[in-house]
C-alpha cells in the first residue's frame, strides 16, 4: 500500500534579486516591478513511498530537502504534478510550532497540539504523558521564556510524539535535547516503526539515517540523484 | 489530499488563537482586562469634552450618540488594523504546518469584537443614566447591525491579511484609510451638518448606514430604514463572497510570500 505518492512534481521559485518590500523603496529605485531570478528548488520528482516505510531523505544543504517537505506536508504548492498522501499527515519540520514564550507551559502545549491537529479533549487526556515525557513537571506553570532552549525543544517533541498521525514528516528532530532524552527518543522511534508508521526523515546525521530507514534518496539540486537500500546511497553521497 | 485531519479540530484551534491573543493583550499589565472596560470610557470622555463643546446643542443625546459611534468605529478599526496582519503574525506557523489559515482571519475579528462588548457594558451604564429612550427594544435590531458590520470587518479581513503578506506598505496605506473613514462617516459630527447632496452620498458607505442606524435603534429612536439595511447586507454579502473566494485562491501561495 503506498502512503505517499509524488508525481512529476516541480517547483520553482521566483526570488527577488534585491529584497524590495516597500512601494517607497521602489520608488527610490523608479520601478514598480522587480526583477527575479527563478530557481528551481525541485525538477519533476516522481516518488512512492510505502506504508510503513522509512524514507531517508539526504543531500546538501540547498538541494531540496526542506521543499519536497513541505511540499508534500502541503505548505507549498507545486507548480506542476500531484501529490497523494493517504491517512493523517504530521510534519515536523520544527518543534514546538507556534511555541508563545510570553504563555505558561501549559497554554503552550495547547496551543501547540491544535496546531498539530490534535483536539483539546485529546490533549487534556494526554497531558499527563507529555508533561512526564518532558520532564517539565516542576515548570508547567512557568513561562516558555524561562526554559532553556533544550526544554524548550523537549517539551515540542514530547507534545508531537502525542500526535496520532500515519505519515510522519521528521526534519532533524533527533538532535534534540541531552543524552537521556535522547534514548527516550530512539525509544518513541522504535515504537513508531514497530507500529508501522509512515516516516520520512531528512537528516545530515548519515548514521541515524542508516540505523532507521529503510530505503534513501539522494537529493541534489532539486533532482534525485540515487535512490535505494540506505549503505549504498550513503556510499555514493560520501563518495 | 490529506488536510492532516483539522476539520475535527477547527473550533479547538479557533478557541486556543483566540485565547493567545487574549491572553498576550493584556499579559504584563497591572490591571489587565481593566482596560478593555477603562479604555473605551476614557476615550469617551477626552472626545465628549471637545467635542460636546463644538456640536452639543445640535442633539440633546450628542453624547450617546458619539459613544455608540465610536465603539462601532474602534470595532471597525481595531479590527481590521488586526486582519492586516493576521497571517503575517503567523508566519512561522504557516511555513511549518499547513493549518487551516482562515482560522487566523476569524480570531481577528473575535478578540475586537470581546473589546466591543465590553465597551458596550460601558455605554449601557451610560444608557441607563441618561434614558433617552423608554426601552431597549431596538436591541435586535441594533444587533442585527452589529451582524451586519462584523461580516464587512470579515469581507475586509480575508482580502487584507493576504494583500499585507505582498505588500509591507499597506498597514499604513489602512491606517490613512481608517482615518479617511473615520471622517467620512457621521461619528463626532452629527449627520444634519452635512449639505443635503453630500448626506444622500454618504449613504453609500455602509459603515454610515450601521452607525445612523443603530443610533435609531437605541439613541434617538425613529423609523428604521430596512432598505438601507438591506443595502449594507447586500454589500456584506458581495464583499464575504469575493473575500472568501479570493482568500482560498491566494492561500496557497502564501508561504511563499514570507
Amino acid at each position: 500500500m503506498i502512503a505517499v505518492k509524488l508525481d512529476h512534481i516541480s517547483k520553482t521559485f521566483a526570488l527577488p534579486t534585491q529584497k524590495q518590500d516597500s512601494l517607497r523603496e521602489r520608488f527610490i529605485n523608479l520601478k514598480f516591478r522587480q526583477n527575479y531570478k527563478k530557481l528551481s528548488a525541485l525538477t519533476d520528482i516522481n516518488l512512492e513511498v510505502a506504508k510503513g516505510e522509512w524514507l531517508g531523505v539526504i543531500g546538501a544543504n540547498g538541494s531540496g530537502k526542506s521543499t519536497l517537505l513541505k511540499i508534500i506536508a502541503g505548505i507549498y504548492e507545486p507548480d506542476q504534478g500531484e501529490v497523494r498522501v493517504k491517512g493523517q499527515l504530521v510534519p515536523f519540520l520544527e518543534l514546538g510550532v507556534g511555541f508563545n514564550p510570553d504563555l505558561s507551559a501549559r497554554d503552550n502545549i495547547f496551543l501547540n497540539g491544535v496546531i498539530l491537529g490534535m483536539s483539546r479533549k485529546t490533549i487534556n487526556r494526554k497531558f499527563k504523558s507529555i508533561v512526564d515525557f518532558a520532564g517539565i513537571q516542576p515548570f508547567i506553570n512557568q513561562k516558555l521564556k524561562n526554559f532553556s532552549s533544550g526544554m524548550q525543544m523537549r517539551l515540542g517533541f514530547s507534545i508531537a510524539m502525542q500526535t496520532q498521525a500515519d505519515t510522519y514528516l521528521l526534519d532533524e528532530v533527533l538532535a534534540v535535547g541531552d543524552y537521556e532524552f535522547q534514548q527516550k527518543a530512539k525509544r518513541v522511534f522504535r515504537s513508531m516503526k514497530q507500529s508501522g508508521k509512515t516516516v520520512i526523515f531528512v537528516s545530515h546525521d548519515l548514521v541515524n539515517v542508516r540505523r532507521w530507514c529503510d530505503r534513501v534518496i539522494w537529493l541534489d539540486h532539486g533532482q534525485i540523484r540515487s535512490s535505494g537500500r540506505p549503505a549504498e546511497v550513503i556510499k555514493q553521497y560520501t563518495a | 489530499m490529506s488536510k492532516s485531519g483539522f476539520k475535527k479540530n477547527n473550533f479547538d484551534l479557533f478557541y486556543e488563537l483566540v485565547r493567545t491573543d487574549f491572553v498576550m493583550r493584556y499579559h504584563n499589565s497591572a490591571l489587565g482586562f481593566v482596560w478593555v472596560l477603562l479604555k473605551p470610557f476614557l476615550l469617551y470622555l477626552i472626545i465628549m469634552a471637545v467635542f460636546s463643546w463644538l456640536f452639543g446643542n445640535h442633539d440633546p443625546n450628542y453624547q450617546l450618540n458619539l459613544l455608540l459611534g465610536l465603539l462601532l468605529y474602534n470595532y471597525f478599526s481595531e479590527s481590521t488594523l488586526r486582519g492586516v496582519t493576521s497571517l503575517y503574525d503567523r508566519s512561522s506557523v504557516i511555513l511549518k504546518v499547513n493549518f487551516p489559515k482562515s482560522v487566523a482571519v476569524y480570531t481577528s475579528v473575535v478578540n475586537s469584537l470581546i473589546s466591543f462588548l465590553a465597551g458596550f457594558v460601558v455605554f449601557l451604564i451610560f444608557w441607563v443614566w441618561t434614558k433617552p429612550l423608554d426601552s431597549l427594544v431596538g436591541l435586535g435590531y441594533f444587533g442585527l447591525q452589529v451582524l451586519i458590520l462584523s461580516g464587512l470587518i470579515l469581507g475586509l479581513n480575508f482580502f487584507t491579511g493576504i494583500i499585507y503578506t505582498r505588500l509591507k506598505d499597506f498597514l499604513s496605506v489602512w491606517e490613512v484609510l481608517l482615518q479617511v473613514i473615520f471622517w467620512s462617516t457621521p461619528i463626532v459630527y452629527p449627520a444634519s451638518i452635512l449639505p443635503p447632496a453630500i448626506r444622500s452620498l454618504s449613504l453609500l458607505n455602509p459603515l454610515t448606514i450601521i452607525v445612523n442606524q443603530s443610533r435609531t435603534a437605541i439613541v434617538s429612536g425613529g423609523d428604521y430604514h430596512w432598505n438601507l439595511t438591506a443595502y449594507a447586507a447586500g454589500i456584506t454579502l458581495i464583499l464575504l463572497a469575493a473575500g472568501r473566494r479570493f482568500f482560498s485562491v491566494q492561500v496557497k501561495k502564501i508561504a511563499e510570500n514570507f
